[in-house]
């Protein structure tokens, strides 16, 4: 059987190296930079490897990404051409990312930035309680990540509405489609919550134009990727008082470098990149699956489209 | 027809005649300075009203509380003991208070407080997990807001568990009760939250006693009333880490005293009692339903029986 290859700044080798072993007994787990010879690798598992590192394997059947996004892999201008390209779809992800998603909802409709600044100052001062059924929260985005932290925000009584690019049919969630819907899904969006992948068409969406577009008062959540966010056009948004606040987990560059204005923004609350990790229990079942599929010549599951990118 | 008495202590009761005549024309709804004949007084809804004075109503039908909790009448050691009394029973507030705690249980699952120190630094962790498996919820108190807590709770895919102080039986939750009971409960919950009328058996129940059966860096979320805390219990807990956090929305001394120490602690999430703030309109109509039942002999909604003291 080829060989696995694994290669992360931040995973594990050793816990994946573990749970693959559990699942494919015998399987030849190469960690970098333990490679050995370039022509036995059949399968990579990785995370943001840098550019013409995937061209070196003659024998590459599948390049699986260790996220739910494949953005960094599609950055490399030497990728080969021929290998599947595989993300990872984690059901523990989708459950995170909901969890992540609904906690910046609820503090921005429970009131939770003025509630800390009243404690600071020491003062006890009940605000006009929120009206959930009237509140409207937009999900950029109805994959698997965004279909999830929907349903999950609509089941505590908001109204909720997606975009993305076709129809979805998802229970208490209106489904607003392509180009020609995209301005009447901003114009009654509250909070607005990307969780787009990022592509061609998605980089730099969020710019001065869209939040123009947005109701006066809009709180803005990103955990797509930061390189749909304009970062100076979000700062004028916040200070000219059209936009309330946001949170964010993503950024153009990570780290987010010291001295950038988002770390003493009083009106943003910076995440360092941490909505939805990758578990190695929950994703090894998939990746498990999918190099037994590779190797036996079958078509994987999570496969991405080269030339949509998602 | 009598007159309905509309009392709020501290706040203006003038909005909440108002919304009653609005909803219901033919009721003669009044404040405190416009009784003249207080034998003329026969449903009085109140909040905090001064005590003595209920018995000076000699024709009373029925105390409404305008809260959950009825303690605030049940204190008036002068209360005509064979007037019905009533809580408030308005599924707007279950959301309120589902949202509440949701907010507090996730701003400590995903570790929010911790956001202040990486701005301070900045620095950028990398491999942090949160383990939702590790959330597991116990809710003190199992009428209508607490079972709609806990069902929250299971919601989201974290543990829930449940205590009251007599045996219930709820489907799909745990349900412990007794004095063996809670200290179960405490030992398998790594969230407290207290949703428990205060009564004589209640009084300091979340004291150092029930947090150190806590697994270490646990949270409690007191939503019931200010005297089930010991609060210098809360803050030895903290100091040696068997809670990480708490998030406190009720207090022995409403406002909270600006020198109170709690304010400048940065592990408590404090606000001014709105958890479950009420709903003047929805609320309003669960209180002309009442009127209606007991001017027709009915018994009321949230009928308490001030023996158990709720």
């Amino acid at each position: 059987m080829p060989a696995v290859l694994f290669r992360s700044p931040n995973d594990s080798a050793e816990a994946w190296r573990q749970s693959l072993s559990e699942r494919i007994p015998g399987v030849d787990f190469r960690a970098y930079p333990e490679i050995g010879d370039p022509a036995d690798i059949g399968f990579a598992l990785v995370w943001k490897v840098p550019p013409g590192f995937l061209k070196q394997f003659p024998n590459l059947k599948a390049i699986c990404s260790l996220g739910q996004g494949v953005d960094h892999i599609f950055a490399d201008p030497e990728l080969p051409r021929g290998p599947h390209i595989i993300r990872l779809v984690d059901p523990w992800m989708g459950r995170a990312m909901a969890e992540w998603v609904l906690l910046q909802v609820l503090r921005f409709h429970r009131q939770g930035m003025e509630y800390e600044e009243l404690q600071r100052r020491r003062e006890w001062k009940p605000l006009p309680a929120p009206e959930t059924s009237t509140r409207r929260v937009g999900i950029l985005g109805l994959g698997a990540l965004g279909a999830e932290a929907a349903t999950t925000v609509a089941a505590l009584g908001f109204d909720v509405a997606g975009w993305s690019r076709t129809r979805k049919s998802i229970p208490n969630v209106t489904s607003y489609a392509g180009p020609e819907e995209f301005d009447a899904f901003l114009a009654r969006t509250d909070i607005l919550c990307g969780l787009l992948p990022l592509t061609p068409e998605t980089t730099d969406l969020m710019d001065a134009s869209l939040f123009a577009r947005l109701p006066k008062g809009a709180f803005v959540v990103n955990s797509g990727r930061g390189g749909q966010l304009v970062e100076d056009d979000l700062l004028a948004a916040l200070d000219s008082g059209h936009i309330a606040g946001a949170s964010l987990d993503v950024f153009r560059t990570e780290p987010l470098p010291a001295g950038h204005p988002f770390w003493t923004h009083p009106k943003v609350q910076v995440w360092p990149h941490v909505s939805a990790q990758t578990n190695a229990d929950s994703g090894a079942d998939q990746v498990a699956e999918n190099i037994r599929r590779v190797f036996a010549g079958e078509k994987p599951i999570n496969e991405v489209d080269p030339d949509r990118q998602y | 027809m009598g007159v309905i008495l509309v009392h709020v202590a501290g706040d203006d009761s003038a909005p909440w005649a108002e919304e009653l005549k609005r909803q219901a024309p033919e009721l003669d709804a009044r404040g405190l300075d416009a009784v003249d004949d207080p034998a003329a007084v026969e449903v009085a809804i109140t909040w905090k009203l001064p005590h003595g004075l209920y018995r000076g109503f000699p024709n009373l039908k029925l105390i409404q509380s305008m809260a959950a909790g009825v303690d605030h009448i049940l204190a008036d050691p002068q209360r005509p003991a064979q007037v019905p009394v009533a809580r408030v029973v308005d599924p707007w507030m279950g959301r309120s208070m589902v949202h509440h705690v949701t907010l507090a249980v996730l701003r400590w699952h995903r570790r929010m407080d911790w956001l202040e120190e990486l701005r301070a630094g900045p620095t950028w962790p990398t491999g942090v997990v949160f383990d939702a498996d590790a959330v597991r919820v116990g809710v003190l108190g199992l009428g209508h807001l607490g079972q709609a807590v806990a069902k929250a709770m299971q919601g989201l895919g974290f543990q829930a568990a449940g205590w009251s102080r007599s045996p219930k039986s709820i489907d799909g939750l745990a349900c412990h009760h007794g004095p063996d009971g809670l200290r179960e409960l405490a030992a398998g919950s790594s969230v407290l939250v207290c949703l428990l009328p205060l009564t004589g058996e209640t009084a300091g129940i979340l004291n150092a006693g029930l947090f150190e059966l806590m697994p270490p860096g646990s949270l409690l979320v007191n939503v019931g009333r200010g005297g089930h805390l010991v609060e210098a219990d809360l803050t030895a807990a903290l100091d040696s880490g068997r809670l990480a956090a708490a998030a406190l929305d009720v207090f022995g001394t409403e406002p909270l005293p600006k020198d109170h120490p709690f304010w400048a602690d940065r592990r408590i999430y404090l606000t001014p009692h709105i958890a479950s703030e009420i709903n003047p309109v929805t609320a309003t109509r669960a209180f002309v339903e009442n009127i209606r039942r007991v001017r027709a002999g009915e018994p009321p909604i949230g009928l308490i029986d001030p023996a158990k003291g709720y």
